[in-house]
């Protein structure tokens, strides 16, 4: 195996700022790829890119010859003699060391109209005072054919910036300058407000292109033919050369309500209806014409009425879009809803502005508007989607929080039924029901007493028949007949021995009933006929035994 | 203050022990110091505990509103008034709140007898007129009873009256109960949200878009999406995280 050995070299070694180089390093008859530690060179020169990498193997006679290279592309970062310091290379597990090259560099931008690419920037003043337009135009000049990577668009410190124009394809116009042919695009324009006073630089733009340069070949080849024209891109960075803009303080005699107006203006007012009903809407529109910085343009505050609701005015902004100067109108649209009738006057409104080119303070005024307010209709009167009472509502505030010490209600209860109801219920459940039971508990009560009736009447036979009376026959029918009622709870008062025998006939025993039958015919007979005085003195006795017998038996 | 936010919810969650009236002390002293964020976050982990009250979802309310929620905040006031139907303080700020609200949903206007009916139902809990007819109930069975000993005059004239009274209240709130159980409504609670025609996010199935506050009916759900009903008829899908339910 042949020993491997490295090569490093630039393609150009006399460059002016901006430009880029190609540093290649090179390794021969190795199988492995080098590896370089690029950082040396990073602090006096800037990666536009690579590392590129590039291998070739050809066999000649059966031998192999291979070739593997890394190319980057560097742009300096100063000027005069710069040294790319001898590198480490690595091969495989060899190690090499690089001679270092010397690389010229010179001063950038000052044969600008030799160059094949450049850009410009035009200003159409150098000195302004705030808020004065400034057009800035940057043109591309090149002839070579080129294309654009990427724009740097500079932030205007110390402007307020409008892009009047960008380019979104580049039209390219042919010009000559100093008998060069150039093809010349225009890249932006912008208007430019300056914000304070003083020298003022404007911030460069830096474009970065790929240009086209065509390559002489080395060698004839197979591809060398028309077809296949070697052609390389070559990156460039391009920037515009430095420029300051003066800008003075105004002039003496700013208004004391200046709000920064500078151009030219005038401002008109309308509504759309003169006269209107109570809590009818009516719209303000506050126009601005003019050229200028119409963008930062703001409304002084206007003094409306105490009783014309105002609403917010929404605020829109149309530019002329044709026009270098920026021009345009700016409109304040006001809803305005009188709550009461009369008349109202808008009064009119002033905006001081800075004419430039005369360079001296201006105002735009409108005329003032008169509204006359006629009673409405209805007092609640629909506007803006609002109820009456809702638009009283828009005016107040919540109701304040509440602190005092809450008793919490679980959450599953509150939503089912309420224990004081089922209470309710069944006290009402009590009190219709308890009357019925009343007269259930009444009526039983009375068959009760008559039970006691019964119960009580041979008390009462008894105590009758314990008195010895004159009449006998009296006395026991006395004590029998009302006995017999109340022992078997008669409803009849006439009893006699028939009706007796009759009714009792299944109630007592055959003989009881013959017997007391006997009696009663016996009591009877004594009561109505005085003449018949049998057994006598055993009368009273035998009616006691026999009813308390009955009684026991029945 | 979003920091603060969460360390007043780790506080919360590991202090979840405290009770509720200590949480609700602690609220208030946060709104005395107009720190609304964290006095919300102690309304709501009371709420976590199972427990209310209508003055709760009062405070809660406000706090939102304080805080810019507007869909929160028509939410609690909901929540209170369904508890307190007649609270005027509540009623009001639901009010003020609702002026806010982007959408505006006329409800289709009814015959009067009936807006009154709605009306009617609208300012009492069932509770309240469980109570209420139970207690007229009562006031009939009362009437009988005593009539029972002492002559009454129009007796049976009055006590047919009372229970037909009774009756129909009964009858509200029978209707009430099924609206409750039957109807479950919510409120929008992002900024926006898109309103689809079917349960999958797709843009070209946008119906319309709602705003926060406004209070829809839930008619179904899926997982993930719910299908909920406008007053005014409009119908469509939503995420299950854009609609609080009352």
């Amino acid at each position: 195996m042949k020993a491997a050995s490295v090569v490093a070299s630039v393609d150009v070694n006399r460059i002016s700022m901006g430009e880029v180089f190609t540093y290649k390093v090179e390794v021969n008859g190795s199988e492995h790829n080098p590896e370089v530690n690029i950082s040396p060179v990073k602090k006096i020169f800037t990666i536009v890119s690579g590392p590129s990498q590039q291998t070739n193997i050809s066999w000649v006679n059966g031998k192999m010859t291979s070739s593997r290279t890394r190319t980057w592309s560097l742009t300096p970062n100063r000027e005069g003699k710069l040294v790319i310091p001898a590198l480490v290379v690595e091969v495989g597990k060899q190690t090499f060391k690089t001679k270092s090259i010397t690389v010229y560099v010179q001063k950038g931008q000052t044969q600008q109209k030799n160059k094949d690419v450049f850009l410009t920037v035009d200003l159409d003043k150098e000195s302004a005072y705030p808020g004065e337009q400034i057009t800035v135009e940057y043109k591309l000049y090149t002839r070579v054919d080129m294309s654009i990577d990427k724009i740097d668009v500079p932030k205007f410190v110390g402007f307020w910036a409008e892009e009047l124009f960008a380019a979104t394809q580049l039209n390219y116009r042919r010009v000559q300058i100093n008998g060069v042919r150039y093809n010349m695009a225009k890249l932006y324009t912008f208007a430019l407000f300056p914000t304070k006073t003083g020298e003022i630089p404007l911030p460069q733009m830096e474009v970065k292109c790929n240009v086209v340069v065509k390559q002489k070949s080395q060698r004839r080849s197979f591809f060398d033919d028309p077809f296949f024209t070697r052609q390389k891109t070559v990156p460039k960075f391009i920037r515009t050369q430095k420029k300051t803009i003066r800008v003075s303080p105004f002039p003496a005699g700013k208004p004391a309500d200046f709000t920064g107006a500078v151009g030219r203006y005038t401002l008109t007012t309308h509504v759309d209806r003169v006269s209107l009903k109570a809590n009818d809407a009516v719209t303000l529109n506050i126009e601005l014409k003019g050229t200028g910085n119409i963008s930062l343009v703001q409304l002084p505050e206007i003094l409306f009425s105490d009783n014309l609701e105002v609403f917010p005015p929404t605020t829109t902004t149309e530019k002329d879009p044709f026009r270098d100067q920026i021009t345009g109108m700016t409109n304040w649209e006001y809803i305005l809803i009188p709550r009461k009738t009369g008349k109202y006057t808008i009064p009119r409104i002033e905006i001081p502005y800075f004419d430039p080119n005369g360079e001296t303070w201006e105002r735009a005024v409108s005329l003032p508007v008169v509204l006359s307010v006629s009673p409405g209709k209805t007092t609640s009167t629909v506007s803006n989607g609002f109820r009456k009472e809702e638009v009283e509502l828009l005016g107040s505030d919540i109701r304040y929080f509440r602190t005092k010490t809450l008793r919490w209600m679980s959450m599953n209860k509150s939503s089912t039924f309420p224990v004081i109801a089922i209470l309710i219920y069944g006290i009402t459940g009590i009190l219709f029901l308890l009357p019925m039971s009343l007269k259930n508990l009444r009526s039983s009560r009375e068959q009760t007493a008559e039970y006691r009736r019964s119960k009580r009447a041979i008390k009462l036979v008894r105590k009758k028949l314990k008195t010895t009376m004159d009449d006998p026959f009296t006395q026991v029918a006395d004590a029998v007949y009302p006995y017999l009622k109340d022992r078997f709870l008669l409803k009849t008062d006439q009893l006699d021995p028939m009706s007796v025998q009759s009714i009792l006939v299944n109630k007592i025993g055959e003989i009881e009933l013959t017997n007391l039958v006997k009696i009663l015919h016996l009591c009877d007979a004594g009561r109505y006929s005085p003449g018949a005085n049998v057994a006598m003195e055993n009368l009273v006795a035998n009616t006691k035994s026999l009813l308390e017998k009955i009684n026991t038996h029945a | 203050m979003r920091k603060i936010t969460l360390i007043f919810w780790i506080v919360l969650t590991v202090g979840c022990a405290q009770t509720a009236d200590s949480l609700y002390a602690y609220a208030n002293r946060a709104v005395e110091t107009e720190d609304y964020v964290a006095a919300i976050s102690y309304y709501e982990t009371i709420l976590s505990q199972e427990v209310e009250h209508p003055d709760l979802y009062y405070n809660l309310g406000n706090g939102y509103y304080r805080n810019g929620r507007i869909g929160l905040a028509v939410w609690a006031y909901e929540k209170g008034v369904k508890l307190s139907p007649r609270d005027t303080d509540l009623l009001f700020n639901l009010k003020l709140v609702n002026t806010r609200v982007r959408d505006r949903i006329e409800r289709p206007k009814t015959i009067f007898i009936i807006e009154g009916y709605h009306v009617l139902k609208r300012s009492f809990t069932l509770a309240n007129l469980l109570m209420l007819g139970s207690g007229i109930l009562l006031i009939a069975a009362v009437v009988y009873f005593v009539s029972t000993w002492f002559y009454i005059r129009f007796r049976s004239k009055i006590i047919s009256t009372l229970i037909m009274l009774s009756v129909l209240i009964h009858g509200v709130a029978l209707d009430k109960y099924w609206d409750l159980s039957g109807k479950k409504e919510g409120i929008v609670i992002p900024r926006e949200i898109e309103v689809f025609s079917a349960p999958y996010e797709r843009q070209d199935g946008v119906l319309f878009r709602l705003h926060e506050g406004i209070k829809v009916e839930i008619t179904q759900s899926q997982p993930g999406w719910m299908e909920i009903h406008l007053i005014d008829g409009k119908k469509g899908w939503v995420k299950i995280t854009d609609v609080r339910p009352l």
